[in-house]
């Protein structure tokens, strides 16, 4: 067995634990600590993979932004057990768990053919640079792809939007509270 | 360089998305339920990625590129949700969000 | 010695070089440097008991902290708790994999063609640079999240919401640099330099990029974390003996690789003068100086003398600045991240982006 066959395996077995941690521990603060792990093992087989670049950029957008983005909201909330409630069931947890096996035993039938087992070709150079790295996926990404590029931004654009929409309180207009709340005691001292 | 059949690359893929998925279904906390979509995503991401690499092709790339744009957007808005969820209800269980059950 | 031993050598060399400079001499000599200057600019001697000139008084402090009682308060979430100052000097520590020291050179013809002097040859190293400074961000959430003190989780709220913040400013100055450059390979920014340093057609990018590292490396005058007037020491409030020590490790290093980033991405790298390259002076790095007695160096130790003075400069100026100028408010630190500094990055880009268009075009 060759050297990257063995970090193939054990990247993959970890990779597993990780995501099986993420999902059954039962605080969000855990789950999301061991969802960071396992992106980052994700990073390394994509290292593995030959493909550099998406690696880097697994580490920058989810292993820094968005996972950055969820303790912050767990930190912001500080939740105490009775507040992100109860588990489920063992009977629902066991069928479930039950359920997703044979999907995975499903799924994985279909691809165990003879012609899916050969081993995965050498990496080649593409038309820029090699497979994989910024120039050679940017090449791609800004020529043939361009209208996905676009789409992305306009999504990204649309994010930004709703989420200032859901995030935005009107600001608090002190006058006008007061004066409401002395003409409410006015009323009251007039009618007592 | 790496001499691994794409199966067992898919094999990994599925079983990610399976505890995803799994995840999903058992957890009663939205935060949970958030970090539970990503990890799904993040199972479709490798095999977007192997078959990249299978077919010497850069689309598979380019694929994981948009559903990271989608997974940004989904957990900012959804976090947005979770807090303005938190400011009326002061939980984040969903079986408290019932307000439109008959 | 045949090949391969001679590569593995050179490797090992490469990382004990940096991580001995980088733990052993850069960061105890930054907090002897802090102290001492901060004696000077406020008037004062100083550290001057322990050791020559009060040298050896970073190395007692040192033995302190480590000799300390583990202490651990009652409260705190336990694993998280000891989890956060490892997570801090982690990244710090993996950003230096791809920081090049030196230009590409053969030690005086012990290799047949140029080495780079970069731990982790990769040619994304800016990228990666920017993700792993990304994660800095954990340690101090998980830190103030874990002491369940208020002022600690008061403190790692300003300070990732500050991170995040400023990250976004100094990605955008430093993306302008990249395509003035026309590569995200550090080794190739820096080449791009030889002749005009990116501060000259950068100015703009490195204005926005300087208070962004103040920022991000939690320094005077964005010290809000810390804010001990407020908020006792922020983030660290319950940490003592060597998880503190960690704390303050992690800060110094992370100092030392923003600089270094900045002296790689404006200020020419290793090369000598603004105009004036290495190569002009008549320096070949590729040779060898004699020195007394037959003995000769590689002559790369020049070049990388003078790129550790660069960095040196900056690690000064941060401490300078440390003692110059008071703290910001919270409210103006975050309307200058997002109201200033990031639509500048924006414009910045975009006018470079123009600039480098019409200049190929005539």
């Amino acid at each position: 067995m060759e050297i990257q066959q063995i970090l193939f395996f054990s990247f993959a077995a970890l990779i597993l634990l990780s995501a099986a941690l993420v999902a059954l521990r039962p605080r969000p603060i855990e789950s999301a600590m061991w969802l960071i792990l396992n992106f980052f093992l994700t990073a390394g087989l994509y290292i593995l993979l030959g493909s550099n670049f998406v690696s880097i950029i697994q580490v920058l957008v989810y292993a820094g932004a968005i996972m950055v983005l969820f303790v912050f909201v767990i930190l912001l909330l500080n939740l105490d057990p009775r507040e992100f409630g109860s588990e489920a069931g063992l009977p629902w947890t066991s069928l479930v768990m039950f359920i997703g096996f044979l999907t995975f035993i499903v799924l994985s039938l279909h691809v165990a053919t003879p012609e899916l087992m050969k081993k995965l070709p050498e990496i080649k150079e593409t038309g820029a640079g090699v497979f994989g790295s910024i120039e050679s996926i940017s090449m791609v990404l800004l020529k043939n792809y361009v209208w996905g590029f676009e789409i992305a931004g306009v999504i990204l654009l649309l994010a930004l939007i709703g989420v200032g929409l859901l995030a935005y309180r009107k600001p608090p207009v002190r006058a006008r509270a007061i004066h409401t709340s002395t003409t409410d005691t006015m009323k009251d001292g007039g009618a007592s | 360089m790496m001499s691994v059949p794409i199966s067992y690359l898919l094999f990994l893929s599925f079983g990610v998305f399976c505890f995803g998925a799994c995840g999903f279904l058992i957890r009663k906390n939205a935060l949970s339920l958030l970090i539970c979509l990503e990890l799904m995503l993040s199972g479709v991401n490798i095999a977007f990625v192997s078959f990249s690499r299978l077919h010497q092709n850069e689309a598979g790339n380019i694929l994981y590129f948009l559903v990271i744009t989608v997974a940004a957007c989904e957990s900012a808005v959804g976090l947005a949700l979770i807090l303005n969820f938190f400011r009326i209800k002061k939980n984040i269980r969903l079986e408290e969000a019932n307000a439109l059950e008959g | 010695m045949n090949e391969t031993m001679i590569a593995w050598a050179f490797f090992a060399g490469k990382i004990l070089l940096l991580f001995g400079l980088a733990f052993g001499f850069i960061a105890p000599i930054m907090v002897w440097v802090e102290r001492r200057v901060c004696a000077l600019i406020q008037d004062r001697y100083g550290p001057n008991r322990v050791g020559p000139l009060g040298l050896l008084q970073t190395l007692a402090d040192g033995i302190k902290l480590l000799l300390k009682e583990d202490l651990r308060p009652n409260e705190v979430r336990p694993w998280f708790f000891i989890l956060a100052p490892i997570i801090c000097v982690i990244p710090a520590t993996m950003a230096f994999a791809v920081i090049p020291f030196g230009p590409p050179t053969t030690l005086g013809g012990l290799f047949a063609e140029p080495k780079r002097l970069q731990i982790a040859e990769l040619n994304a190293g800016f990228l990666y640079v920017l993700a792993i400074g990304s994660l800095g961000v954990y340690s101090i959430a998980l830190a103030g999240w874990a002491s369940n003190n208020k002022f600690s989780v008061l403190g790692s709220l300003r300070a990732s919401a500050q991170m995040i913040s400023y990250e976004l400013a100094a990605g955008l100055a430093l993306v302008s640099v990249v395509l003035l450059s026309g590569s995200v390979d550090l080794v190739k920014i820096v080449e791009s330099q030889t002749y005009l340093w990116n501060i000259f057609p950068g100015f703009l990018a490195f204005l926005i990029f300087l208070p962004a590292i103040f920022a991000e490396t939690n320094r005077t005058p964005f010290d809000l974390p810390e804010a001990e007037a407020e908020l006792v020491v922020g983030y660290h409030t319950e940490y003592s003996g060597m998880k503190f020590g960690l704390f303050f490790l992690a800060e110094y290093v992370n100092m030392t690789t923003v600089s270094a980033l900045a002296v790689l991405m404006f200020f020419g790298g290793w090369e000598f003068l603004p105009f004036l390259p290495w190569k002009d002076v008549g320096v070949d790095v590729n040779g060898l100086i004699p020195l007394f007695g037959g003995f000769s160096l590689p002559a790369v130790i020049i070049p990388f003398s003078w790129f550790a003075a660069k960095v040196a400069f900056f690690m000064f100026l941060f401490v300078w600045v440390r003692w110059t100028v008071p703290r910001f408010r919270y409210d103006q630190l975050m309307s200058l991240g997002w109201k200033t500094l990031i639509p500048l990055g924006i414009f910045n880009i975009i006018l470079t982006t123009a600039v480098i268009v019409f200049h190929r075009m005539s």
